[in-house]
């Protein structure tokens, strides 16, 4: 057995994945935006799972505050670039995975040029603004994009833009004129963005290699409080 | 004919109503009727972006509630 096959043998065992579907993984190229709670959870797991090329676009810088979540980074990085942080930390979890890194914040000007190089990218921004930026570029590009967001003890995530389905603008047409209070204004349990940003990544893959049934069409939506799970039909 | 609903309050709009759940009775009513009903008894509703869904699917205002319908509303969410 190769070491290649070796290492992803637990995946490629399940039918569903194979060694087509491992090696439709590791063809892909997924970009996150932001890499914060959200993209942290879902970077560790693409990576590891074999996805072959993965973006990162964050602007921001670590804080000690940060680390109860963004598990990425640890007190050492407080200070440093976060995606030149998530690289190192990724590149050691898996070397094949090769990772680009964009120390930017995504903008009308660089988000066409940056989204056109990927698959599909996985929303994983705390700003509403950057959210219509992502959805209205994935659909002038027709690609699928992954949405995750969380309030509180809340999260909600839902395929976008995937085969003509809905999109973002299909559930809230508008940007809020009111501001909407991120985890910096609110607080957030760190185990919540790992949860919906793993939510996102098992998105992702079952995009990528055709498993299961995306949540194209509907918003999952998860209470960490109560364990309850809704599913909303847009 | 008198309604019983069961809605459900997401996000933000939790906690302007202070609660996740409760059942309230109405009159037949739309979801433009619900919603300027609801804002009355919580007026911070007001100013809130929210979608409404009847039993699970996202509904537009002019939407006619049916008798037992499962309501919900979700606000987008910010935080990641």
């Amino acid at each position: 057995m190769t070491e290649y096959k070796e290492k992803y043998i637990r995946q490629i065992e399940l039918p569903e994945i194979g060694t087509l579907g491992q090696e439709r993984i590791f063809n892909s190229k997924v970009l996150v935006v932001g890499a914060g709670g959200l993209g942290c959870s879902a970077l560790q797991y693409l990576t590891s799972m074999g996805v072959g090329t993965i973006g990162i676009v964050d602007f921001d810088r670590v804080s000690l505050s940060n680390l109860h979540r963004q598990i990425l980074y640890s007190a050492d990085d407080v200070g440093e670039s976060k995606v030149n942080t998530a690289k190192k930390a990724l590149h050691k979890l898996n070397p094949e995975c090769i990772i680009y890194t964009y120390d930017v914040l995504l903008s009308k000007k660089n988000a066409a040029s940056t989204i056109s190089e990927y698959d599909l990218v996985i929303d994983a921004t705390d700003m509403i603004p950057a959210r219509y930026l992502i959805n209205d570029t994935c659909v002038a590009l027709n690609k699928p994009f992954i949405y995750g967001a969380i309030y509180k003890y809340q999260g909600q995530v839902a395929v976008f833009n995937y085969n003509n389905g809905p999109t973002y603008r299909c559930l809230f047409p508008d940007e809020p004129k009111e501001q909407i209070q991120n985890c910096d204004q609110r607080g957030v349990l760190a185990v919540l963005p790992g949860i919906i940003g793993l939510m996102q990544a098992s998105e992702a893959i079952k995009l990528i290699t055709g498993l299961g049934q995306p949540l194209s069409g509907v918003v999952g939506l998860f209470d960490m409080a109560t364990m309850q799970w809704d599913r909303i039909k847009i | 004919m008198n309604h019983e609903l069961h809605i459900k309050y997401f996000g933000q709009i939790a906690e302007i109503t202070g609660k996740s759940f409760e059942i309230i009775s109405v009159d037949a009513i739309s979801i433009a009727q619900l919603v300027n009903h609801l804002t009355e008894f919580y007026p911070g509703l007001r100013d809130q972006e929210f979608k409404v869904a009847v039993d699970h699917q996202i509904k537009d205002r002019a939407s006619q509630i049916t008798q037992d319908a499962e309501i919900a509303l979700l606000p987008p969410f910010a935080g990641g």
